[in-house]
């Protein structure tokens, strides 16, 4: 191979400034625009310091690179090291590209054109969240084998590649099919005689026989996760054209390299032609990023960060200023609000749009497997302790282990003494570089019921739970509030829910056959959007139900005339000229009644 | 236990408070394996009792593991164990076989399935 020699000043400045460049803008990209894939990506996996998780690598082709994978998400709980290590290796793929360039057409001005199309691809990629790091480092592994290949023309250095070529597979799983497909393109292009076939041929029978070998003799897996890991059949890529399309370039590179370096640019051009394309393929990709951006994610996944922070005051004041529209948002907005005690007082300040569904996220066969680690936190909420345990017990099962999932089987445990599982589960989360601390500190309540009660979290749960047994209902699950209720008629939690759960369904009724209820719970006054419902249902039937002591107060029923002033009593429409007005009394259940 | 001439039925001391559940005897009918919950209430190990008579019932002792603390770590569960008598005659690659083949079709459940340790469903 001939060895690069840079004529001008312009192309070595392209050439060394080209990585940096591409460093700073991946790592404020990600940064300030893409950093909700660290959080959740950090947050679906746990990188655990133990010999049996890195067994669990050795078990299958890829796993170590999955292995890899994991050990730099963990970095993931800060963006700015999430930024640094995403930007490291997108640089280091174009490093190894230019590397390869300076094998492949040593004199092409338009290489540089070339190597960044795979990285501008890769970023396009992450748009997706479930885009996973192991993935680039894939590619990144692949690109520096293939450049090890021809790093040498001699028979035997091609020998020795071949030779390594299932341990590659090993390690990087699909990623040496990838490879593969490279190397056969590069062999038909750049080798002469009988080599050109021998090779692809070699290569072949090999990368055969290290799946059958894998497939029947030492992994004993299915056929699809053996060509396919660490990607997935079930793998749900927002735009797997994107993915395609990187693929697809990535074998033809070799070739691609050929046919550029053949095209005959005046010297004096190149840097200048270099430079247009590159800015070309950035602007192009920019312009990508903005169509397929999409702020709202950030947003709800900001809002999920406050919520495994239980950061619930928070939670309230972000929904309620980004009023999203998303069924999870609306959810963990429910949940504040139950945290704070605050429900059935301000559910209504934010946007209600699933009906019931934001209250208890429905298990179902057609619910999606996120919702299975989202759905627990009612029941947890509620008292449900044991329902809640086991909706975390099957996230744990269906999904690995995660961060939250843990967490939730250990305070279960604790919180209905089974110390020694909750042992098992402190065990595992202590082997981890983010958890450890926390771990410790549940560690010591571990045999010590006087401390768990005392906990002001597990404690105030242990009060909402419910003296008597009875069967969970997951088809109607709102059923299982009053049952919840009758072993423990002062659970506030619950209450609200059922409320609020008659609310969303318009079921005056309903609520006006459950509000006795109220008198078990030491309330000062009614809350507000239960006296809003009971006004309405005052009015329309004349009757009042038994709630103890506690009236409807003056201030609701002054609201509530200034509500009707701005309504046509005739058609129960808001006339155009008092819909500015209007805006005021969204936050009231009269609103969401007639308008929603 | 059931003695089959007087039909009397005797509690088996060697049970526990937790759920336990899928017996079998031995050929000559003198040990007996069973899954418990006893140790941690979620995870189902192998119990293994010496059964001499109704009065002479051994103290059940844990199925014995090369790592003596793999049960502290252990998160999966045991269930439905069997004596055998002789050896397994299976290799992993029928296991792999058995499981690649068309799935036998169950009645569709109208409930999520349960993992098999969480127990019945009762709160």
């Amino acid at each position: 191979m001939e060895k690069i020699s840079f004529d001008k000043i312009g192309d070595r400045l392209i050439f060394y400034v080209t990585p940096l460049a591409i460093f700073i803008i991946v790592f404020f990209y990600f940064l300030f625009f893409n950093d909700y894939l660290f959080f959740y990506q950090e947050n679906i996996s746990l990188f655990v310091y133990s010999g049996d998780y890195l067994h669990q690598a050795f078990i299958r082709p890829g796993g170590l690179l999955d292995y890899i994978g994991s050990f730099f998400v963990q970095f993931f709980f800060n963006p700015v090291y999430g930024s640094i290590i995403i930007s490291a290796i997108l640089t280091l793929i174009v490093i190894v590209g230019i590397s390869i360039n300076k094998q492949l057409s040593p004199n092409s001005s338009l290489s540089l054109f070339l190597v960044l199309i795979p990285v501008c691809l890769l970023i396009l990629l992450h748009i997706n969240f479930n885009w996973m790091l192991r993935n680039n480092i894939g590619f990144l592994l692949t690109m520096i084998y293939f450049l090890f290949s021809i790093a040498s023309s001699k028979r035997l250095h091609f020998m020795i590649v071949l030779f390594f070529f299932p341990l590659f597979y090993y390690v990087a799983g699909s990623f040496a099919w990838l490879f593969m497909g490279m190397l056969l393109i590069y062999c038909f292009a750049y080798k002469n005689g009988s080599f050109r076939f021998y090779y692809p041929v070699i290569l072949l029978i090999l990368g055969f026989v290290s799946f059958m070998l894998s497939k029947e003799l030492i992994f004993l897996r299915p056929a699809d996760e053996l060509l396919l890991f660490p990607f997935s059949l079930k793998d749900n890529f927002t735009h797997p054209d994107i993915l395609f399309i990187l693929i697809g370039y990535l074998i033809f590179f070799p070739l691609l390299e050929k046919i550029f370096s053949n095209l005959k640019i005046k010297t004096k051009y190149s840097w200048i032609i270099s430079l247009s394309a590159v800015m070309i393929t950035l602007v192009l990709t920019i312009v990508q990023l903005s169509q397929l951006y999409n702020p709202n994610l950030r947003k709800l996944f900001k809002l999920e960060k406050l919520v495994y922070a239980q950061n619930w005051k928070e939670v309230i004041k972000y929904q309620e200023h980004n009023q999203l529209g998303n069924i999870v948002a609306q959810y963990y907005y429910d949940l504040a609000l139950s945290e704070e005690d605050q429900l059935c007082d301000r559910m209504f300040f934010g946007r209600q749009d699933y009906s019931t569904k934001a209250i208890i996220i429905p298990w179902d066969s057609q619910a999606g497997v996120n919702n299975i680690s989202r759905g627990v936190y009612f029941f947890y909420a509620v008292g449900l302790i044991n329902e809640a345990h086991r909706w975390a017990y099957e996230s744990m099962v269906a999904q690995g282990y995660r961060p939250e999932n843990l967490k939730l089987l250990i305070k279960t445990d604790l919180i209905n003494g089974h110390y020694k599982m909750s042992e098992k589960y402190l065990e595992i989360l202590q082997k981890t570089l983010h958890y450890r601390n926390w771990a410790k500190k549940y560690k010591q309540m571990l045999n010590r019921p006087d401390l768990v009660q005392t906990d002001p979290e597990l404690g105030a749960k242990m009060k909402l739970m419910t003296g008597k047994d009875f069967s969970i209902s997951i088809k109607n699950p709102v059923t299982n509030l009053p049952l919840l209720l009758e072993g423990n008629p002062g659970n506030k939690k619950a209450f609200e829910y059922l409320m609020a759960w008659f609310l969303l369904e318009k079921n005056l009724q309903g609520l006006v056959n459950e509000i006795g209820r109220i008198k078990n719970i030491s309330y000062s006054r009614i809350p507000r959007h239960i006296e809003e419902a009971l006004l309405i249902y005052n009015i329309s039937t004349r009757r009042m139900p038994d709630i103890g002591t506690l009236k409807i107060s003056q201030e609701t029923i002054d609201r509530y005339n200034q509500y009707q002033t701005l309504i046509d009593p005739y058609t129960r429409t808001i006339p155009s000229g008092k819909k500015e007005l209007m805006k005021r009394s969204r936050d009231t259940y009269w609103f969401y009644f007639e308008f929603r | 236990m059931i003695d089959l001439q007087s039909s009397i039925s005797t509690f088996m001391g060697l049970n526990s408070s937790e759920t336990e559940s899928y017996h079998s005897w031995s050929s000559n009918s003198r040990w007996l394996i069973f899954s418990s919950k006893r140790e941690d209430g979620l995870t189902a190990r192998l119990y293994i009792a010496y059964i001499g008579t109704s009065a002479q019932i051994g103290k059940p002792f844990l199925l014995p593991q090369r790592n003596p603390v793999l049960y502290d770590k252990l998160l999966t569960t045991y269930n439905r164990p069997e004596f055998i008598t002789g050896k397994i005659k299976l290799g992993p690659r029928d296991f792999a076989r058995a499981a690649g083949k068309p799935a036998i079709k169950a009645i569709e459940a109208t409930e999520p399935v349960d993992t098999g340790t969480s127990g019945p469903h009762i709160r």
